[in-house]
């Protein structure tokens, strides 16, 4: 398999820190974003594999980011997972939706994390 | 230089005794107010400058330990999230942490909030790798000794680390804040309580005097969301306290876990003499899908207040057993606009046989009536 | 006769002393009074996580109602930018007060709306209302815009987006100002973690003149340029964080700022909503919900948030500052006539007793006083009857003291938002502060002296037909992206230095 390209949007740097480690060792390459419009300017410029996006971000919030990458046809194809603390049924209905592939609510557990997104790696 | 200095202050002596003290006395109060507020002045610039410089300086340190620190963290959490780990590993990581500066307040501080954040976010086996981590370094001495702190932001502090970490016999002293005058403190006492009790978390609910105000709900149940551990009792136990607000919470508990057994104590609040009380009641049936009762709602519906008479009107729509059409039919035609926009609304819950009836309706009504009908099936508002 | 001027005379100059004596006194207790209140809540919010509030399905629902005329130029960035705040459930109104320029064409056009059968009920009274609006495309299911006819009043406008409102709470505030985007968790927050009802709650409105604003985002903020602005922020900021957070504290206060506030909609509409024919309709307004559960007898609260949540341009230049100035004054004097009744009546409380007659002596009274202390002044040393030495040093008091009190609101600026990154910008502002004095603080009185004036005598003609909008109207000649906003009804903290 070669390696895939991911891109990780959370605003929480030990969150977002983890997660790239994890993913490294996984053998996947990582891109990371600390807030929305960042997130969306990569999502712009690069190819990525999956996206991984946090709900909850400064200036831009993973709903809209997630709206805009499903608006754009060059990216609509790239599977999103939205890893949110939110428990509100409307939000991740929402998130479902607006054509996310996958919801992991915090608190979660990391080996599972990584397995999700392997799978969702390979059924692409 | 010295000169100077003998000028100066030969100038003030002769100003003192000559001028100053022959003054009347207000304008020796000007002179020195005038003295004081120079001397304020230049003193919140000194401040300003100070604060700036050792906040760019405190900022820098923090920054680097914070770093220091997720780099141990973040790199042992991954290594032994799938893996198994010894004790061995876990004296490791806290080897590793000892050889930061951790005689500092702020560094012990720092460390201690790491360790909090990936405990919230992560369950399975890292959650315990944390807690133990946390335990070995000694951190939870550096806990009690705020929970001692006689401030009380240091003290709510302290709660909430050691509740996160699980420390169960600390648990009895949270009790005594339950009822703080501060609400933050009073808050975190009972979400701290929540979190470390293992035998009844939910006991501060008995000793609760205060209003259990709505930002105290809501992080209760955000615990409650997270920690899925917590044992969870029959709410219907404090239906009957006089603090409103407690059945108020009570009942909204029952309906997140989904307690059925509960409903006949819950039948029994529609006397109850507070509005918000019944309005939740109200609420409850509709959000546990409680057909059997709908009958019972729209017997009560015209002794209610206007507020209950629309969350039963909204409960009904809820349910939509298509039992009550007739009853919100002839709601279409009160005089008060809220009932009718509601009632309408309620119909439109009905899916496609309310759709029907709306259509049916919107011929017979007279004009005042029909503006809601024709709302409520314009599907742009309704999404 | 001169004998009896000179004692009159003398008799003003005791009075004014009084007067200045307590005045300085009383800045002293608010500036204690609000650093308190300023402290309390910077610690509750470090243990208040907004995420949980985003969470929670308990969150309180919120509606912004936001009135536009004539603002094509940034109504679609702002809209956006209205849109895409943090909150979990809230909607967005437009009310479109019959603009005459392409504001509501750009939004059909943008956000693909289309007209909708909406039951439209006037709980308040308003004028006639000519459509809603709502978009076509669920991801701009949050908004709606309502069309009416123009009533140059933003009041009426006001009233007809609370008449649609379906939340429980709604925020006013202008559509041209750049609202923070944590600012509805942090305007809910007061209401949703207080043991008393709070049914109104405002926070500090900082100036935009400046900053860098990209798509109806604040990118960097910026102190003001320009004298003027700069001083205007230096005011702003003494207003604000010193006496509303005081007020906050004591419970008195009587404004919430119409730049952004959050209010009970149940209360908003059992008094009838804004004042049409109001000055100062936000001032006038929190007055009314105040005496409304007075009345009622239920405790409640009015609250203030040490929080830079709202920016807004405000007059550049004097011609346009001074038509400000001389609104607010206005709608000052309107509102504390309107409610004689409540004046040092024990039954209002504190604001009957504490709050009415502060604002009648050192808000509305003062720049007369002041006025007339100069006059005094000038009188006095054409007349030789002064000694020129004390009176100097008793003027450099006043001044050192203004400047001391000034500084501090500053330094509590620091403490709490600390909104400036370099040190460069924070100490130009307070080398402002010295300026002040001088040519800030005479056109403030004159504003407020031609306020009073105006009132006096135009009362019959003008009255019901002003509005903000008189001032926009002006504007696009002055000067292309600023507008001023009669908001911000803060009746200037005014230091005497009349001695």
């Amino acid at each position: 398999m070669k390696k895939s390209k991911i891109l990780v949007i959370e605003d929480e740097s030990l969150m977002n820190r983890t997660m790239e480690f994890q993913l490294k060792k996984d053998g996947h390459e990582v891109d990371t974003a600390f807030e929305g419009k960042t997130g969306v300017s990569k999502i712009e410029a690069n190819q990525y594999d999956l996206i991984i996006l946090d709900i909850m971000l400064p200036y831009l919030n993973g709903l809209e980011i997630l709206a805009k990458i499903k608006q754009n046809p060059a990216k609509k194809n790239i599977p999103v997972i939205i890893v949110s603390a939110t428990g509100l049924e409307d939000t991740v209905l929402e998130g479902f939706k607006l054509g996310a592939n996958d919801f992991i609510t915090k608190p979660f557990i990391l080996s599972e994390f990584s397995i999700r997104i392997r799978r969702l790696l390979l059924s692409n | 230089m010295e000169k100077l200095y003998f000028f100066l202050s030969g100038f003030l002596t002769d100003f003192y005794e000559n001028r100053f003290q022959a003054y009347p006395q207000i304008v020796k109060i000007a002179y020195a107010g005038i003295f004081i507020s120079f001397t304020v002045t230049s003193l919140c610039y000194l401040l300003v400058y100070f604060r700036r410089v050792n906040q760019a300086y405190i900022g820098s340190k923090t920054d680097k330990w914070k770093a220091e620190i997720e780099n141990i963290l973040t790199g042992s959490v991954i290594q032994f999230n799938s893996e198994d780990y010894q004790q061995e590993d876990i004296t490791e990581i806290a080897e590793n942490l000892r050889k930061l500066p951790m005689h500092k307040y702020i560094v012990r501080q720092i460390v201690v909030n790491e360790l909090m954040f990936l405990h919230k976010n992560f369950s399975g086996k890292v959650n315990i790798l944390i807690s133990s981590v946390y335990l070995l370094i000694g951190l939870d001495k550096h806990s009690r000794r705020k929970l001692k702190s006689w401030r009380w932001y240091i003290k709510a502090e302290a709660i909430e680390e050691l509740s996160e970490f699980g420390i169960h016999e600390i648990a009895p002293h949270f009790l005594k804040y339950v009822n703080s005058k501060n609400i933050t403190l009073s808050m975190q006492a009972q979400s701290g309580y929540l979190q470390a009790s293992k035998t009844d978390p939910f006991i501060f609910l008995d000793y609760a005097n205060q209003n259990l105000i709505l930002w105290h709900q809501i992080n209760l149940m955000e615990i409650l969301n997270r920690k899925k551990d917590i044992e969870i009792p029959a709410f219907s136990k404090w239906f009957t306290s006089k603090n409103n607000s407690v059945v108020i919470f009570c009942i909204r508990l029952m309906v997140k876990f989904n307690q059925t057994d509960c409903v006949k104590d819950l039948i029994k609040l529609a006397h109850h003499e507070n509005e918000e009380v019944r309005k939740e009641m109200i609420a409850a049936f509709g959000d546990m899908s409680l057909v059997d009762y709908e009958l019972h709602l729209t017997i009560h519906f015209r002794n209610e207040t206007l507020p209950c008479k629309i969350e039963i009107i909204k409960t009904i729509g809820k349910i939509a057993s298509n039992d009550e059409l007739n009853f919100l039919k002839n709601l279409l035609l009160d005089p008060e606009f809220q009932i009718r926009f509601e009632a309408a609304k309620a119909i439109r819950k009905h899916g496609e046989k309310g759709e029907m009836i709306l259509f049916d309706l919107l011929e017979n009504l007279s004009v005042e009536n029909r503006d809601v009908v024709l709302h409520v099936l314009d599907s742009k508002l309704s999404a | 006769m001169e004998n009896l001027i000179n004692s009159v005379i003398l008799h003003y100059n005791h009075f004014i002393f009084i007067f200045a004596a307590s005045i300085m006194l009383w800045y002293l207790v608010i500036s204690l009074i609000s650093i308190r209140e300023i402290m309390l809540y910077k610690r509750k919010n470090s243990f208040i996580d907004f995420k949980k509030l985003l969470n929670s399905p308990y969150t309180p629902p919120i509606s912004i109602i936001a009135p536009a005329f004539n603002e094509g130029k940034t109504i679609i960035s702002n809209v956006h930018s209205l849109l895409s705040l943090q909150y979990p459930v809230f909607e967005v109104i437009i009310v479109n007060d019959g603009s005459s320029d392409s504001t509501l064409l750009k939004l059909i056009k943008e956000f693909k709306l289309q007209l909708v059968d909406f039951a439209y009920h006037t709980h308040i009274k308003t004028g006639p209302i000519r459509g809603i609006y709502k978009s076509a495309n669920p991801a701009y299911g949050k908004l709606i815009v309502l069309d009416k006819e123009n009533r140059k009043n933003k009041a009426d406008a006001l009233n007809t987006g609370i008449n649609i409102a379906s939340h429980p709470y709604y925020v006013c505030c202008d559509v041209d100002c750049i609202i923070d985007n944590k600012a509805l968790l942090k305007l809910i927050k007061p209401i949703i973690d207080e043991e008393k009802q709070v049914i109104a709650s405002g926070a500090v409105i900082r100036i935009a003149n400046g900053c860098e604003v990209d798509q109806g985002f604040l990118v960097n903020v910026k102190a003001p340029k320009n004298f003027l602005t700069r001083i205007q922020e230096v005011e702003y900021l003494r207003s604000f964080l010193l006496g509303r957070m005081a007020w906050s504290r004591i419970n008195g206060l009587i404004i919430v700022s119409g730049g952004i506030g959050i209010f009970e909609k149940k209360i908003a509409v059992a008094v009838g909503g804004y004042d049409t024919n109001s000055f100062g309709e936000d001032m006038e307004m929190t007055v009314r919900m105040r005496k409304h559960m007075n009345n009622l007898g239920i405790k409640y609260m009015v609250k203030y948030i040490p929080e830079s949540l709202c920016w807004t341009e405000v007059p550049p230049n004097l011609s346009i500052f001074i038509k400000q100035r001389v609104r607010w004054t206005k709608g000052l004097v309107q509102t504390l006539l309107d409610h004689k009744k409540m004046w040092f009546n024990s039954k209002y409380g504190r604001m009957g007793c504490l709050s009415f007659p502060y604002w009648i002596l050192y808000e509305w009274l003062a720049p007369i006083i002041e006025f007339f202390g100069i006059l005094t002044y000038i009188y006095l040393i054409a007349n030789s009857l002064i000694d020129f030495e004390f009176s100097i040093v008793l003027l450099v008091f006043v001044f050192s003291y203004a400047v001391m009190i000034t500084t501090i609101s500053i330094i509590w600026e620091e403490y709490t938002n600390q909104v400036y990154k370099t040190k460069k910008e924070i100490f130009q502002l307070m080398l402002t502060i010295f300026l002040e004095p001088f040519f800030y603080h005479p056109i403030i009185i004159l504003a407020a002296l031609k306020g009073n004036l105006d009132l006096l005598f135009n009362r019959q003609h003008k009255w019901g037909d002003m509005g903000r909008m008189e001032i926009d109207a002006e504007l696009p000649a002055q000067a292309q992206t600023v507008k001023s906003n009669p908001k911000t009804n803060l009746g200037a903290q005014k230091m005497s230095p009349a001695a």
